[in-house]
């Protein structure tokens, strides 16, 4: 599971990028971290990943706190970021090789690396094709099968699905809910409503490094996300409160406000 | 351990395809394989030249020294007469090893000539070669230092800043690697990349050797050439760690090769030229040529007052009239003449002997210490010392060998103007319009004059060059700590 505890995050100028967060991404859930640009988003991944040291707080992966065991917590977590990036003058199969390697992965076969494109639907001929030759949908594939090679219980994608065609959209969408339903802990931080709200299992808005409202699945049937997060990005946080919604969340008592 | 050792070695191989697929070091490769074999070429000529000329010197001095004329010494003209001067000479052969590393022979003189009046240096080596004039200093050490150091900047200068720029380094170190283990990958995979280049460099010119039958194929010279590659790699691999570190700490990729070629620059081509450009300007000291004319000069002062005094006292004793030297009237009164010259003599030979050692004195002072200062400033480049230690190794020595051998030719002279210069067999006078000698002692024969030795290969030269030696590990291993430094703490968020 990813989890980050009261993390404080400072920039190098002495702004916060992060304040104060808490969450928790269970087991077999998908949770949207969902802000706009300089939200914070980026920093609390890079927590996640030991990029970063909080100033306050810690981030932890399977229990592991990163500040204190970096290494050790990233076997536990697979990462995959907006412009994944490869090296370009290998091919796909070298490529996903080179970084099961470095996932501490025994040597895997030929097969093996192909069977994990095709479980991405990678097409056959992308195989052997060197990495500069593929477009971005194909390249996003690829690193989502690079993820699952890690075999790691924990998932954090930063924007992973910015720039895609519908198709590869919903290709990896797809692909996302069914490791989900495999039991991985996915946390993937996004500034499109729509994927968090066709995705997620809980979402939480970050807003200037604060979180300003989480909510389930069960919580966005009765409201509307795109408001409230809209709401919240032009500062009118009181545009999520309609009677007929806060009464039907107290009716399902599930509601947080954080 | 084993999964770590899997990972460097992924890092690694992955690096030495990349680089070795890379463009520039494509270019600089074909570049510098089509002039390791020219520069051998050159150097051969240039050694078999010099080689020549060497065996002519030879010969001529032998002829000399079996001619009966020269077998003895006279020693008291200034300089010698030019026949004299030449029995005297000490020659220079020159080294096998200066086909691939010019070294010393391409610094010091090719003999010396010993003299009262000094130590007068021969001319430098020249080459009849019009080939190997027009690359006066082109052989592959030059080549080493230059096109190879060339490749080992263009390959590392990009290595952490190109990944971090492409976004790979953030993949990579998303995962359980260790940065020091990333680092060390792309030092493993670089340094094989130069390894490799630099053999095959070797394999080129040892098969070109082969087939031409060159002078680089002696056993002996060829078993020095492990330690010379062994020189060159640590040379290569001090400009890629130094190339490694600068990439470590930029933010732009023109920026590490703009900061890594202009450190190299420096390193290689400035520093050896700007040291040398201030100890001559902190201890400027004329050239021998100008020395020996100002001794030649004060020598010739001395003797116009002190020979004709000489010639006064011959005058007394032998009751002999102005203008007239004869040997006849010099028999009867032998003991009484040598008596009365002796005082007078030696004064003239103690103020000789002092006026020499007071201006090669201080010129050998001032040498001395632009030598220290410009040998000082040079421990700053690395590429300064792998040059000296390459050179060293060669046997055709740049720095340590050199001095060794002009500390050498010092100690002959010292010897010599103790055997002979200081205590001549004639002595000069001038009875004024005529001048002659008076025999004080016989002549040495030039058998047992001291012989000249070659430096030996002995332990201090030895620890000149083990300190040499340690000085550019210690580099390395400097370039190499800031490199793993710098990239550890690398902001790759």
């Amino acid at each position: 599971m990813i989890e980050t505890r009261n993390l404080t995050i400072r920039y190098p100028n002495g702004a916060l990028a992060v304040d104060s967060l808490n969450l928790l991404v269970e087991p077999g859930e998908i949770y949207c971290l969902l802000g706009a640009n300089g939200a914070g988003k980026t920093s609390t991944v890079n927590s996640l990943l030991g990029f970063v040291t909080p100033l306050v707080g810690e981030a932890l992966i399977n229990g592991i706190p990163v500040a204190e065991r970096p290494l050790e917590a990233k076997k536990h977590v697979a990462y995959l970021d907006e412009k994944i990036s490869f090296y370009e003058s290998f091919t796909a199969r070298e490529n996903l090789r080179f970084f099961a390697t470095l996932a501490e992965r025994e040597r895997l076969t030929d097969n093996q690396l192909d069977h994990a494109m095709r479980l991405v639907g990678l097409p056959e001929d992308c195989f052997s094709r060197r990495v500069a030759d593929l477009r971005q949908g194909i390249r996003q594939k690829l690193g989502l099968a690079a993820c699952i090679l890690r075999q790691s219980p924990a998932m954090v994608l930063d924007e992973p699905l910015s720039d895609l065609d519908p198709r590869d959209l919903d290709d990896l969408a797809e692909l996302l809910l069914e490791l989900r339903d495999q039991g991985k802990a996915i946390l993937l931080s996004t500034q499109d409503i729509f994927q968090a709200k066709q995705m997620a299992d809980r979402v939480g808005i970050l807003k200037e490094g604060r979180k300003v409202l989480e909510r389930t699945r069960r919580d966005l049937q009765f409201e509307s996300l795109e408001r409230i997060y809209l709401g919240y990005m032009r500062g009118e946080s009181g545009l999520f409160a309609d009677s007929n919604a806060a009464a039907a969340r107290q009716a399902a008592g599930e509601g947080r406000i954080s | 351990m084993k999964l770590r050792l899997r990972m460097g070695w992924a890092v690694a191989w992955r690096e030495w395809r990349e680089l070795i697929r890379s463009p520039q070091f494509f270019v600089v490769l074909c570049l510098v394989l089509i002039l390791s074999p020219l520069s051998l070429l050159v150097g051969t000529r240039d050694y078999q030249a010099r080689l020549e000329e060497h065996q002519t010197l030879r010969e001529e001095k032998q002829e000399l020294l079996e001619d009966p004329r020269y077998r003895e010494t006279f020693g008291f003209n200034t300089p010698f007469r030019q026949r004299e001067l030449e029995t005297l000479r000490v020659l220079r052969p020159p080294r096998a090893l200066s086909v691939l590393c010019r070294g010393l022979d391409a610094h010091l003189p090719k003999y010396w000539d010993f003299s009262v009046a000094g130590i007068s240096p021969g001319p430098a080596p020249f080459t009849v070669d019009r080939l190997a004039d027009t690359f006066h200093h082109f052989d592959f050490d030059y080549l080493v230092f230059t096109g190879f150091g060339l490749l080992a900047v263009l390959l590392g200068y990009g290595s952490v800043v190109g990944e971090s720029r492409a976004g790979t380094l953030r993949s990579a170190l998303s995962h359980p690697l260790p940065r020091w283990l990333f680092l060390l990958g792309k030092l493993a995979g670089g340094t094989g990349v130069l390894v490799i280049s630099l053999l095959l460099s070797l394999a080129v010119v040892v098969s070109v050797g082969v087939m031409w039958e060159l002078p680089l194929m002696q056993p002996q010279a060829l078993a020095r050439l492990p330690w010379l590659a062994a020189v060159w790699m640590l040379y290569l691999l001090c400009v890629y760690a130094g190339a490694l570190m600068i990439s470590s700490l930029a933010g732009l990729r023109r920026t590490a090769l703009l900061a890594s070629l202009v450190g190299w620059l420096v390193l290689v081509f400035v520093m050896p030229s700007a040291a040398t450009l201030i100890a001559r300007s902190l201890s400027p000291a004329a050239s021998p040529h100008s020395v020996l004319l100002r001794v030649e000069k004060m020598q010739k002062e001395l003797a116009d007052r002190m020979e004709p005094e000489l010639g006064r006292i011959y005058r007394q004793v032998t009751g002999l009239g102005e203008g007239v030297v004869r040997s006849s009237a010099e028999e009867p009164v032998e003991a009484e003449l040598r008596a009365a010259f002796t005082p007078v003599a030696e004064d003239y030979l103690r103020q000789r002997g002092a006026l020499a050692q007071d201006v090669y004195g201080e010129y050998q002072r001032r040498l001395q210490r632009q030598r220290r200062i410009a040998d000082g400033l040079l421990w700053f480049s690395p590429a300064a010392l792998a040059s000296k230690l390459s050179a060293d190794l060669a046997g055709t020595g740049d720095t340590t060998l050199a001095s060794a051998y002009e500390a050498q030719v010092e100690a002959y002279q010292a010897r010599l103007r103790e055997a002979l210069f200081d205590d001549p067999p004639l002595v000069p006078f001038r009875n004024t319009t005529a001048s002659a000698h008076l025999r004080f002692r016989q002549a040495p024969p030039y058998a047992d004059l001291p012989r000249f030795q070659a430096p030996p290969s002995n332990p201090s030269i030895a620890s000149g060059t083990l300190l040499t030696l340690i000085s550019v590990l210690a580099y390395w291993v400097a370039f190499m700590t800031a490199a793993f430094y710098s990239f550890s703490r690398r902001d790759v968020s």
